[in-house]
């Protein structure tokens, strides 16, 4: 499985910015995106998560033909880096030719020091400060100043708006592998400015003849022999050929003119000077900047834990399969056939608790005590409805029967058996919906659904709809002066 | 055994079965977490048919879960299993399923007898508040009788301890001992883990094939936790990096509804954060896909995707319990600060650091603005330290409903959330930490980087706890 690569990468976050703008936008929105499902499967077989993605994006830009969005920033970014480079190249040039002529006199004699501290000195410094950002992990010093500028025109006019240079820039400017982007950027620059500068100096060289020399206030002449010496021994260990300690000497300020061989040892001095103090440490970083950054690329990843990779995520690797009937419900037709019985409007009628047997249908301790002492008994189980069967054919229910149940209770079909055995065969017989003791107006009574489910199964009871009766909490409360049999107590 | 290994074997199959009414559909819907998933409503007989999902462990299947019919009249079946005269209770079952067009008011449960036979084990779903009547035996007799594995699960337990101690002493009387509670409403992932666990321990040949779904399950639990803590933390960030500008020079110029300078960059301050805030609710109640609709049951004050309680007012900082002096005493700038002290001790160091090290650049671009600012004589208003408590106090809150709602819960459920009205200990700490962030404004410092991490660590213990 081959690892996505940086490029990779941004891409599948520049189609995120996109998608995510899109939503942001609204349905409505002239820049609703075509969505091209994920999917982990391939010819091959199974693909990874960051691969799907990639796939995704990929069809996602063809599908909606975005690929000229997509490939916009790299372009621009390609181009105002194309200008930098000529600009710095220019400016390297002119650095030389403007460090020549400031740093000679009417005869072309340069202060060689003065000429390396023009050519080398911010180079050093900048390299010097790069090292210390690099091993203090201090940003500002790492990335360094000049490659800035091009970013800033490339961020005024490439970003904007457009989600998608939007999402390029932060992946390739920001973080870790930005940091050491913005660096390598910076040391290309400076490589590109210190080649122009060689080129130029060379050619100057070549084109006129210059004569070189020293001269200081404070220092010594001894000091300039032995940091001369001291700075040409690299150079004359690969090779440049680079003036002895007595041209040295005898290129002091005011002792007259050096030989041919002098000045060429100086130029070769000077050049050699400019490449191992200049290139070549320049180079160096520039190396270490890219491996830096080589590594960032590896290591980047886009945050899979933002809600746009998990949602993708979930759908790529869905935690259930779609749902399917595997015994369906042969009755349907019949069962909607069947008109919902309408809950009438319940008028209260305490005729029933002065006349009728009064039997409770798994009335529950918790919610209806007053009731459950109210009747002559509660049936909650075979032995009790046997009993209750009983007491509904005997004389106590000549006057009628009332059944007393629980509206948070749904009327099941072993209920709806229940009341049809108690209630079909009696022509004065009641249905008696109880709220809660414990709290006014809640439960089923509330429950339209409920109600009406009860009010069907009355019917199949062949109790009238007149005859069902919602007590709420104080009504159910006048229950406890009266006896089992119908009497007041 | 790894995920390509289980898909070797078959997939395991688990009825739901249980009293009409009791949480069947509910418990796959939350196992699911997905509204998706058959029909839930009061009346006892919502469910008619047998509806299947398989869950899926990186793609593979491995458990079948089959949503019955509710029983509706155990003892009446009951009676007839008994009076069919067969040799064993096995026998009782398929001669009834044999004969069933003598008796089609016993279809239903014909449907959840006969999935019952065709599966590796039961889930009995009970509701723990119902009282303990005779028909939830012959239920548990019946089912008994098809020679599979139970587990009982015990729903809507909440404040129900002494019914639920009812229900388990009714179950051991049955040697149903691998009982499970699992509230469908009060979801709670670690019951969900348990009750993989529970079908591993009566299904020991099976336990490798479940272990691979319960590890998937854990990975994608986690993985869904992160991602809300680390949203929820990214909002709580934006809203400390974000800062605003007064431009002290309108300060004595007074628009048409005689509001200053300062008063705008506050309004716009505010403005931002709930655009910030509300983006962060959408994405949250994506993540966890939550619908509008379970919004309004989780008593959330949210309506049309936007908070109800506003973030700034005295009210809502005192229902979190924090300070609301500190808001008062600046008046109607209630949520936002002045960055000038802090802004200009690090800005001052910053500036002259930058300078000297020839990083002059960008220490310009960085702090132009700031130094713009401060020469004018401007404010910089962000969000004070009360503001981002709460925020992150809602947060907290709001992910602590999400994470423990069921997808089935249906009427308004309160949760109790006091404990975590809590901020963490180390919250100063966390706090100054993103305000010296807050300065640099580059993801890059170490000191904001350590401080959102913490942030994200903290939400996530609360969260454990």
């Amino acid at each position: 499985m081959t690892a996505l690569n940086f490029a990779d990468k941004i891409l599948i976050e520049q189609v995120r910015h996109l998608e995510e703008a899109a939503e942001s936008a609204g349905q409505e929105s002239a820049v609703a995106l075509q969505t091209v499902p994920i999917d982990l499967a391939t010819e091959l077989g199974g693909q990874s998560f960051p691969a799907a993605l990639l796939t995704r994006a990929q069809a996602m830009t063809r599908a909606n033909d975005c690929q000229n969005d997509i490939d916009k920033p790299a372009k621009l970014h390609s181009m105002l880096l194309k200008a930098a480079f000529v600009l710095v190249a220019l400016l390297g040039f002119l650095a030389v030719a403007n460090a020549l002529s400031s740093g000679s006199d009417d005869q072309h004699a340069i202060n060689i020091y003065w000429l390396l501290i023009v050519l080398l000195g911010f180079n050093l410094l900048s390299i010097a400060l790069w090292c210390v950002g690099s091993l203090t992990k201090i940003g500002d010093l790492i990335s360094g100043s000049i490659a800035k500028l091009p970013l800033s025109v490339f961020k005024k006019l490439a970003i904007g708006k457009q989600p998608a240079a939007r999402a390029w820039y932060a992946g390739h400017y920001r973080e870790h592998y930005g940091l050491w982007h913005i660096s390598t950027l910076n040391h290309s620059l400076w490589l590109v400015y210190l080649c122009a500068g060689l080129f130029s100096l060379i050619l100057f060289l070549s084109a006129q003849q210059y004569d070189f020399y020293w001269g200081s206030t404070l220092l010594s002449a001894d000091t300039f022999l032995s940091l001369t010496n001291t700075l040409a021994a690299p150079l004359a260990a690969v090779g440049f050929a680079v003036p002895d300690a007595s041209q040295i000497s005898m290129s002091r300020e005011g002792l007259g003119n050096a030989s041919a061989v002098t000045r060429q040892q100086w130029a070769m001095f000077l050049i050699g000077a400019l490449l191992l103090y200049g290139l070549l440490p320049r180079f160096v970083c520039w190396l270490v900047a890219h491996s830096c950054k080589r590594r960032a690329a590896v290591q980047f990843s886009p945050d899979f834990y933002q809600p746009y990779y998990v949602d993708l995520r979930h759908q790529a690797t869905p935690v259930a399969t779609a749902s399917v009937v595997v015994d369906p419900d042969d009755l349907t037709e019949l069962r909607q056939q069947d008109q919902a019985v309408n809950a009438g409007k319940s008028v209260l009628d305490s005729a029933w608790q002065a006349q009728c047997l009064r039997i409770g249908l798994e009335l529950v301790e918790t919610r209806n005590t007053v009731a459950i002492e109210s009747v002559a008994l509660n049936v909650i189980d075979k032995n009790s409805f046997e009993k209750s069967l009983s007491m509904v054919a005997s004389k106590r229910a000549v006057n009628g029967v009332a059944v007393l149940v629980s509206d948070a209770q749904a009327p099941d079909r072993g209920i709806q058996r229940q009341l049809k055995a108690l209630l079909e065969n009696n022509k004065n017989a009641w249905l008696i919906l109880l709220g809660s003791e414990l709290e006014e107006g809640s439960g089923g009574g509330q429950d339209k659904q409920r109600m009406a489910d009860w009010y069907k199964a009355a019917q199949l009871a062949n109790v009238d709809s007149a005859r069902v009766q919602y007590l709420a909490k104080g009504d159910i409360m006048q229950l406890a002066s009266l006896s089992p049999n119908g009497a007041s107590l | 055994m790894t995920a390509a290994q289980s898909a070797d074997q078959p997939v395991i199959n688990v009825a739901v079965v249980g009293h009409t009414n009791t949480g069947k559909t509910s418990l796959i819907r939350t196992l699911l977490r997905s509204k998706k998933f058959g029909d839930i409503a009061n009346s006892s007989g919502t469910t008619r048919h047998v509806e299947s999902t398989t869950l899926l462990a990186d793609g593979k299947p491995v458990l079948s879960l089959f949503d019955t019919p509710g029983l509706e009249d155990a003892a009446a079946l009951l009676d007839l299993l008994d009076g069919a005269g067969a040799d064993n209770n096995l026998a009782s079952v398929t001669q009834f399923l044999q004969s069933l067009n003598e008796h089609i008011e016993f279809e239903q449960e014909a449907k959840v007898l006969r999935q019952g036979l065709n599966s590796d084990a039961l889930l009995y779903v009970i509701d723990v508040r119902a009282p303990l009547l005779e028909k939830y035996k012959n239920e548990i007799n019946i089912l008994s009788r098809l020679g599979k594995p139970i587990i009982p699960v015990f729903n809507f337990i909440v404040d129900q301890e002494q019914q639920l101690q009812r229900w388990r002493d009714l179950m051991i009387t049955f040697n149903l001992h691998a009982a499970l509670e699992f509230d469908t409403v009060a979801f709670d992932f670690e019951a969900e883990k348990r009750l993989y666990q529970k079908l591993q321990s009566v299904m020991e040949a099976r336990y490798d094939q479940v272990q691979t779904l319960i590890d998937s399950r854990q990975n994608d639990w986690a993985l869904l936790s992160e991602s809300a803590v680390h949203r929820a933390a990214q909002l709580v960030v934006d809203a400390v990096v974000l800062r605003v500008v007064a431009d002290e020079r309108g300060h004595e110029i007074l628009n048409s509804e005689g509001r200053d300078s300062r008063q705008r960059a506050n309004k716009e301050l505010q403005a931002s954060i709930r655009k910030l805030e509300s983006k962060c609710l959408k994405d949250l109640l994506k993540l966890f896909s939550f619908s509008d609709d379970d919004i309004s049951v989780m008593q959330l004050p949210v309506h049309e995707g936007e908070w109800q309680l506003d973030l700034f007012s005295l009210d809502t900082i005192k229902m979190f319990g924090l300070d609301a002096r500190s808001s008062a005493l600046k008046g109607a700038a209630a949520g936002a600060g002045v960055d000038l002290m802090v802004g200009g001790l690090s800005l001052g160091a910053a500036t002259a650091l930058g300078a000297a090290l020839g990083a002059g650049f960008s220490t310009a671009k960085r702090y132009g603005k700031d130094i713009k600012a401060r020469f004018r004589g401007d404010d910089i208003v962000c969000a004070d330290d009360t503001t981002i408590e709460l925020l992150y106090l809602r947060q907290q809150d709001l992910l602590y409903r999400l994470m423990h709602r069921g997808h089935a819960a249906q009427g308004g459920v309160s949760v109790d959330d006091k404990g975590l009205q809590k901020l963490p200990e180390n919250w100063k700490e966390i706090l100054a930490g993103l305000r010296r962030g807050q300065l640099s404004r580059k993801p890059s410092n170490k000191a904001f980087k350590q401080s959102s991490e913490q942030l994200q660590l903290a939400l996530t213990m609360a969260l454990d706890s």
